[in-house]
Parts: structure tokens; C-alpha cells; sequence
């Protein structure tokens, strides 16, 4: 039965098979407006006439609260830097919207002093989380090899575990709320806010990263890759603490 | 001269069906069945000479003859076709009754097929079916006793019998207009009697029996599951379905993947498979074509994708997405135009727009699809239609489609979305406002750039008038844009919400009235309170303390976890200030120990948003800002044994990681209070 690539499933089924809690069991929310009323669901046959496919479709019942990830929230950010072994560059990340139940898990990416004609540098990015939404240690994408995963990932610690059947068919990896490391890519998309610029000079978004974030260190590690680049540019991030917070849905 | 004899007629035979000679009120009858029959004119004259009363009393005296019975049945027969008020007239006019009494064993065939034909006319109208409770109970063993007396009769492979078939089960489809009925129908064992009509290879038949299993299965997973299991020439039911839903005839593909879409929503399919390798590809290619009437596989396919994003993403790839948005543009280029069917064009406009949102409500590849296949055009479009249905549909659709970071980012601000959705906000029927409030939510987090617009249109003014709506919906959506607005907002926004809404009304909302504004209100007090010190400061000096202190008591006490939770973080929003805020939360025993046990709740965001506080309450030093001073409130919360709870806490192996680092935090303050 459904497993947590699915969200709407995954909801309605209660806790999925990896432990991520569907959000109207742990926060109590009727994802069916009906409980509002407190009726008990199924309890007695109803005389009413039956809604039509056009009142069900304009009535949502799926929660809309998103699923944070410890440190990985909408609003979060990160800071850091990324370098080559050479040179150094102050690295901002900052999380625009996270649900781990789609799973959806984007933001915008800021690099400093990467060139001349832009001091400032921001992308947005969106990421494929290892282990949900049906995305596996294997790239298959972005000119990435198998080859070039093992490498990437191997200087993941937290990979170990997994390199020596991360490419094997009957090896299924699956994220659950209680693990500790969290295995990302990141995508970089366009610029922003200038989102039709498609070419910087001497900058480039065509590759990807290989992430990992650490709940425990609160730390996101990454790897950028593209077959034209330096090889094992390197981000380092850590959280920026936060001691208030707001909250939003999307509806 | 010559429109009062044209007129006579009429009247006379009306007059004539008073006769006492039978032969005259057999004449007349005769006369007015072939003359509406077909004619919708007709009908509509013969039903202002208020011809109902006369065909209902007639079929009401028991020894009126069987043929004027006949004529005057099929009369009911025809008028009921006019519209739904004719119908009802009928049935207020007691004909169900004889009806029913003339298709019991004993009657005259003809009498009787003729009367089964008139209450299928009847039947088909959502207030005649509700109506027929009374009589469904008379009426199901009689319906199937047809199938049965056909499956059993030497002549059950004549037209005649398939077509008396036809119409039992179309009457029996048409009865299942509740739960109740479903289960009545379904417990008389009617899916086995049903299951071999499927397959006897007369598509009228097949169509007929479809329906009858949909309609049985509609939003009933019992049923559906029931139905799953049902078998035929050791065929599963699933299975016969899909095989049908690769007919050669349209309408038996149509009605194929009405049943199948029924299973699936019921998750009563074991096997995805059938729906997506079969009916979705079935339903794309009737999209294309014009076998059968486009509004009906418009509607399947977005009841059928509505909220599985699976089935979604396999619509996508069949091509509906870009199809729909095809037929948006067709129906476009028809306006204005002469012989065309403005209304159908209306309904359908309708129909794609609430089926597009469906397939796109949940996963970003279809929104782009819809984005790449230009459906923002026909988006913004469509919200200055003259019809509110349409207005909504695209507001609804506009809703799922901007519910995406990327798109909201790039094809979004150029689409010229906002002032006509604006307009809809601000003034529009019911329907859709509440539709365009909710489209509205979307565009107003801090990563959409049609924030700064919005804000300048003055959406605050907007919202904040709304939020005073009599509507319910529309008062949640005004409070969950001001929610949004508030994320990541300037202090000058913070302030034109605070002063346009008002902290005090928002405490209000915050504690009586319907749960969602509840939520909402609560969730406004959170983000007001976030970021700085403006919005903490703002609650205090509108509530006063004490009012602040019942606010937080009433909402942490609340059996709405969304509302404890913003509860929380509205706590640890102003905890984390200035500590004279701080000291207000620390200084209410009661208060304090709400907070405290909150951070064992059993919802992991509870008890973090607990432990947040706690954090934050902890985090202010005896000696201003000095880490080597000690916590200032360190005490109070010893005296509420938190260091004790904490370290229970972290020795339970089961304790979500989330909250294990939250806990962790915690003591630290705790064991090291004077680092």
C-alpha cells in the first residue's frame, strides 16, 4: 500500500511503512472537514443525497500543514561556504518551502564574490530527497554516471553503509523520520529575481550538488558536480540558529 | 381567426378528457400523446392547459381503463422529459403511486412497459430521485425480478427483453442517489445479477448495466470493495470492467472507466494498474474524439484524478493536461460566434477548469505542464468570464497551479493574474470569493514577487475587511493571507496588519467562532509576534497583560492541536523577547505548567514548540546578556521540575529525534547554568 512517495496516501493511511507520521494522526487535524462536526465516519448509513464529482472537487481534504525536518523548514537558512581547496566563497541558503510528506524541498542559494559583474549570486534550487518521492542514491540524470554517485556520496561518512549496494536492483533505500542523515541533490533552476537570465559569465548552474544534511551537527555538507567543472567543489553549512518563528501554509 | 382555432383544440381535448365516454377520453389522450411527443412546444402548451392534473387523477381511479392508462402514462412519460419542475409536478401529483401499482405482476404487458419507461423519465431528475425514498423499497425486487424473468426466459436473447432490461437497470442506476439506497440495492444481491450483463454483447445493455455499477459504487468503499471481489465466468469484476474499457463502442469505454474510477477512489483496486494503463489512456483519447459528449469525460477524468497524484501525473503523461488547455482555446475562439452552443461551451469551460486544477493540485511536473501549455492565459481569462461558475473553477484552478515555488517565481508575475483576482476578492458572488481568497493565499508567502504588488494594490485594506465576512470560508481565507503576508514581512506591513485587523478582534477570532478562523486567527497572532519585537510588543500593549496571559491559557487549552501549536510559538515568541514580556508567561504558575507539559505531548510539534519556549525562557540571563550570568528564570522553571521532565525525557528511547535535539538544548541550560 501506499508508501511516503505518495503524499496523498501516505495520509490516509496513517503512519506510512517509513515512519514519517501522515499529519492527522500527530497533529490530531481531520484532513476530512466532516470531523469537524464530530460525526463518526462510517458509523451510520447515510440518507443524504450523495455530493457530485464537481462538489467533491472543489472540496479539499488533504492537511496542507507541511512536514519539517528538524533544521530543513520553510524559512530555515543556512551559511556557510563553498570551495574549491583554492578558493573560498560565503554561501547563504535559505529554505523557501519544505514538506517532507510530498516531499517538496526548495529555496534560494546565494554565492558571493563567485563573479565580477554579480558580488552576489542567487539561484534558486530545488532538491530530490534520497529515499522519498521515489528518488534513489542513483543520479540517472545531469550526465552523472553511476561512477560519478560512488565518488560523489563516498565522501559522504554517512554513505558508507550503503556503498558497497547503493547501485544494486534489489537494494531499496528508504528515508524515515528517525535517521539522522538526510541525502539530497540540488538542483539549481534560474536566477533570481532575473529568472529568463540563462548564462553569467563566469558562473555556471548546469551541475548539481550532492548533499547531506546532519540533524544532529545541524550541518549541510555538498558536493557540486558537472562534467566541465572542478572537480569536488565543496559547501559547508551550518544553521542559522532561529529563537522566534511564523508559519505558513500554502492552501 | 386563425389562432383561436389553433388554440381550441387544444383546449377542447383538454375539456374532453373530463368526458364521461370513455372512447372521447381515449381520443383526446391519444390526440395529446402524439402531439407532445417529441415536441417540446407542445408540451409546454398542453402543460399551461394544466394537463397534469387530468393524467393524475385519471391514473388515480382504480377502473379506469387499461388502454386510457396506456395513453395517459405515456403522456407522464413524455412530459417528464420537459424538466426537472414538470417532473416534480408529477410526483406531487401522486403518479409515482400509480405507477408503481401498474408495473406489478398481473398487469397488462404493454401497461407495463409503458410505465417503466415513464418512471425512468421521472427518475431522471435529483429531486424526483430523492423523492422516490417511499417507493424504493416497492420498486428494487421489481426491477430485478425483470432481470432475473429475462436471464431465465427462453426469449431472453430478443431486442424486446434486452430493452425491458435496460430500463430496470437504468431505473435501478438512478435510485442510488444516497448511501442507504446504495446498501438496499446492493443487499438484495442485485452485483450478481447485474455481473453477467456485462458481457451480453449488446452495448446499450452494457452502458445501462455500467451505470447501474457506478452509481451502486459512487463514494462508497463497501461497496466498492464488495464489488471488487464480484465474479463472472471466472472473471473478477476489475477485470470485466477493464476489458470493457477497450470496447469498440465510446460509450461502453466511457461508462468502463466511470467504474473504475469509482473503485479506485475507493482504493477497492488491489492493482493500479487497470486505471492507469487503461482507463486514464481511455478517457485522454475520448478527450480527443467525439463519440461521446466531451462534459462527460471531462467530468471522469478530474473526478477520477482528484487527489491521486499518481493518476495524475499518468493523465499528464497520456497528454489531458495540454488537451484540456486545447479545448479552453477552441471554446475561446467561439465566442461571439453564431450556431454555437454558448451554454455547453459554458459548462465545459467550467468543467476543464475544475478538472485541470485536480490533475495539477498535487505534483510540480503537471503544473508546469499546464504552464508550458499556456494555461495561465486562458487562467486570467476566465476570471473576468460573465459566469461565476466559470469564475470560480479558474480561481480554484488557479489555486493548484501557484501552489508552486518555481512558477510562482517565474511564469506568474507576467501573467497579469493579480488584478483581476484582486477584483474577484474584493467583489464577487459568495462562490467566488471564496474560491479567489484561497487562490489569493498562495501568492502571498515571502518567496512570490506578486507579494510587493498585492501589498501595493492594497490587499491588507482587502483582507482585513474580509476578515469580518458573514461567510465562514471566506473569513478563514482572509486571515490565512494575512497569515502568509506576515512571513518574512516589513515591520511597515506588520504594523498595516496589526492596525487595520486589530490585535483585540484577532484574540476574539482566536477563541470563539468556527475552528478553521480559530486556527487561522491563532496562526496571525504567531507571525505577528515573529521576526521582532514589534508584533510581541503591539499584543501586549492592545491586550495588556493579564488578557494575554487568558489568550495563551484559553488557546493552549484548546482540543485543536493546530491551535496549541501556534499557541506555542506564540508563547515563545514573546518569551524570547524583552525579558518583562518574558516574565508575564514565567509569572503565571498555571500557565507556565501548561507549557511545561506540553513538552511530553505526544505531537512531536507540540512538544517542540514546548521546548522552544522553555529554550527561550531559559536563554535570558540575571545580568542582562552576559553568558557567564546565571538564567534569570531558572527557578520558576525548576520549581516546575523541568530539569527532572527533561532528563526523563531523554532517557525514553522512543522519543522523536526532533524533539530529543530540542530536549537536548534545554539542559544545557540546565547543567551547565552558569557556563
Amino acid at each position: 500500500e501506499g508508501d511516503n512517495t505518495d503524499y496523498h496516501s501516505s495520509n490516509e493511511q496513517g503512519a506510512d511503512e517509513d515512519g514519517w507520521p501522515a499529519y492527522d494522526e500527530e497533529l490530531q487535524f481531520a484532513m476530512d472537514s466532516d470531523d469537524d462536526d464530530g460525526e463518526a465516519s462510517g458509523a451510520e448509513v447515510s440518507c443524504e443525497p450523495l455530493p457530485t464529482p464537481e462538489q467533491l472537487i472543489e472540496t479539499q481534504s488533504w492537511s496542507t500543514w507541511p512536514t519539517p525536518c528538524h533544521d530543513l523548514y520553510s524559512g530555515s537558512r543556512f551559511s556557510g561556504t563553498q570551495s574549491n581547496g583554492t578558493r573560498s566563497y560565503i554561501v547563504t541558503v535559505s529554505l523557501k518551502y519544505v514538506d517532507m510528506g510530498v516531499p517538496e524541498l526548495c529555496g534560494h542559494f546565494t554565492i558571493c564574490g563567485l563573479t565580477s559583474e554579480l558580488p552576489k549570486l542567487t539561484t534558486f534550487f530545488d532538491a530530490q530527497i534520497v529515499g522519498a518521492g521515489g528518488h534513489s542514491f542513483i543520479t540517472n540524470q545531469w550526465d552523472a554516471s553511476i561512477d560519478t554517485d560512488r565518488t560523489h556520496w563516498d565522501f559522504f561518512a554517512a554513505f558508507r553503509p550503503y556503498r558497497n549496494r547503493f547501485d544494486s536492483r534489489d537494494f531499496a533505500y528508504r528515508l524515515t523520520s528517525s535517521d539522522r542523515y538526510v541525502f539530497m541533490r540540488w538542483k539549481e533552476r534560474f536566477v533570481v529575481p532575473n529568472y529568463k537570465l540563462s548564462r553569467i559569465n563566469g558562473a555556471s548552474y548546469e551541475g548539481f550538488y550532492y548533499a547531506c544534511y546532519d540533524r544532529e551537527e545541524g550541518s549541510i555538507t555538498g558536493y557540486y558536480f558537472h562534467k566541465d567543472s572542478d572537480h569536488y567543489q565543496c559547501l559547508k553549512l551550518s544553521h542559522m540558529r532561529q529563537t522566534s518563528f511564523s508559519h505558513f501554509e500554502l492552501a | 381567426m386563425v389562432m383561436a382555432t389553433t388554440q381550441q383544440q387544444p383546449v377542447q381535448q383538454i375539456q374532453q378528457l373530463q368526458s364521461t365516454n370513455p372512447v372521447e377520453v381515449y381520443s383526446a389522450l391519444r390526440t395529446i400523446k402524439n402531439a407532445i411527443i417529441g415536441s417540446n412546444a407542445k408540451k409546454t402548451l398542453y402543460y399551461q392547459l394544466q394537463i397534469i392534473p387530468h393524467v393524475s387523477s385519471l391514473l388515480a381511479l382504480d377502473d379506469t381503463d387499461v388502454q386510457i392508462r396506456v395513453q395517459a402514462t405515456t403522456i407522464v412519460s413524455s412530459l417528464a422529459h420537459k424538466g426537472e419542475d414538470v417532473a416534480q409536478q408529477l410526483v406531487d401529483g401522486g403518479v409515482m403511486e400509480a405507477l408503481i401499482g401498474q408495473v406489478m405482476p398481473g398487469t397488462d404487458a404493454a401497461l407495463m412497459e409503458a410505465s417503466e419507461r415513464a418512471l425512468n423519465a421521472l427518475l431522471g431528475y435529483k429531486a424526483t430521485r430523492m423523492g422516490a425514498e417511499e417507493h424504493t423499497h416497492t420498486m428494487v425486487p421489481y426491477l430485478l425480478s425483470i432481470i432475473t424473468e429475462a436471464k431465465e426466459s427462453p426469449r431472453m436473447f430478443e431486442m424486446r427483453m434486452h430493452a425491458r432490461v435496460e430500463l430496470a437497470v437504468l431505473i435501478l442506476e438512478k435510485l442510488c442517489v444516497t448511501e442507504a439506497r446504495q446498501f438496499t440495492v446492493a443487499n438484495t444481491g442485485a452485483m450478481d445479477l447485474l455481473a453477467p450483463l456485462l458481457q451480453r454483447g449488446y452495448p446499450r445493455l452494457q452502458v445501462a448495466t455500467l451505470r447501474a455499477f457506478a452509481a451502486l459504487s459512487y463514494e462508497n468503499m463497501e461497496i466498492s470493495r464488495a464489488l471488487a471481489t464480484v465474479a463472472h465466468d471466472g472473471r473478477m469484476f476489475p477485470q470485466l470492467v477493464a476489458e470493457l474499457a477497450r470496447h469498440s463502442d465510446a460509450d461502453v469505454r466511457l461508462h468502463a472507466c466511470l467504474c473504475l474510477a469509482n473503485l479506485s477512489r475507493m482504493r477497492a483496486l488491489g492493482d493500479a494498474r487497470a486505471v492507469l494503463t487503461v482507463a486514464v489512456p481511455a478517457l485522454a483519447k475520448l478527450l480527443r474524439g467525439s463519440d461521446v459528449p466531451r462534459l462527460q469525460v471531462i467530468e471522469a477524468l478530474g473526478y477520477l484524478c482528484h487527489e491521486d497524484a499518481e493518476i495524475q501525473m499518468a493523465a499528464k503523461n497520456a497528454g489531458a493536461v495540454s488537451d484540456l488547455v486545447a479545448i479552453l482555446a477552441e471554446i475561446e475562439s467561439q465566442d461571439g460566434a453564431d450556431f454555437v452552443d454558448h451554454a455547453r461551451n459554458v459548462q465545459e469551460t467550467r468543467a476543464v477548469f475544475l478538472a485541470l486544477g485536480t490533475i495539477v493540485s498535487a505534483g510540480e511536473e503537471c503544473r508546469m505542464r499546464a504552464v508550458e501549455s499556456h494555461a495561465m492565459a486562458h487562467l486570467v481569462r476566465a476570471l473576468g468570464h460573465s459566469d461565476d461558475g466559470v469564475k470560480a473553477a479558474a480561481c480554484l484552478c488557479t489555486q493548484y497551479i501557484v501552489r508552486s515555488v518555481p512558477i510562482c517565481r517565474t511564469h506568474v508575475p507576467e501573467s497579469g493574474l493579480l488584478r483581476p483576482l484582486l477584483a474577484l476578492v474584493r467583489s464577487s458572488a459568495t462562490s467566488v470569493q471564496e474560491k479567489a481568497t484561497a487562490a489569493l493565499i498562495n501568492l502571498l508567502p515571502d518567496f512570490s514577487p506578486l507579494r510587493a504588488d498585492a501589498l501595493k494594490e492594497g490587499v491588507v485594506d482587502v483582507l482585513a475587511q474580509l476578515v469580518e465576512s458573514e461567510h465562514v470560508t471566506i473569513r478563514r481565507n482572509a486571515l490565512w493571507g494575512l497569515r502568509n503576508l506576515l512571513v518574512g514581512t516589513d515591520d511597515d506591513t506588520r504594523r498595516q496588519i496589526i492596525e487595520h485587523v486589530g490585535i483585540a478582534r484577532l484574540s476574539t477570532l482566536a477563541q470563539t467562532g468556527d475552528k478553521a478562523v480559530r486556527e487561522q486567527a491563532a496562526g496571525v497572532l504567531q507571525n505577528v509576534t515573529a521576526e521582532n519585537e514589534v508584533g510581541a510588543q503591539a499584543v501586549f500593549d492592545a491586550l495588556g497583560a493579564p488578557q494575554v496571559v487568558k489568550l495563551l491559557q484559553t488557546l493552549l487549552a484548546s482540543e485543536d492541536s493546530a491551535v496549541t501549536v501556534h499557541a506555542l510559538y506564540l508563547a515563545n515568541n514573546i518569551a524570547v523577547r524583552e525579558r518583562s514580556l518574558c516574565e508575564l508567561i514565567v509569572g503565571d504558575r498555571e500557565l507556565l505548567q501548561t507549557i511545561v507539559d506540553y513538552a511530553r505531548s505526544p505531537v512531536s510539534e507540540a512538544a517542540i514548540g514546548a521546548l522552544w519556549c522553555i529554550n527561550s525562557i531559559a536563554s535570558h540571563r540575571a545580568d542582562g546578556d552576559s553568558d557567564s550570568s546565571e538564567p534569570r528564570f531558572l527557578a520558576q522553571l525548576e520549581a516546575q521540575n523541568v530539569q527532572s521532565m527533561l532528563e526523563t525525557l531523554l532517557g525514553d528511547p522512543g522519543l522523536c529525534l526532533g524533539v530529543r535535539d530540542r530536549v537536548k538544548s534545554c539542559l544545557d541550560y540546565f547543567s551547565s547554568p552558569a557556563i
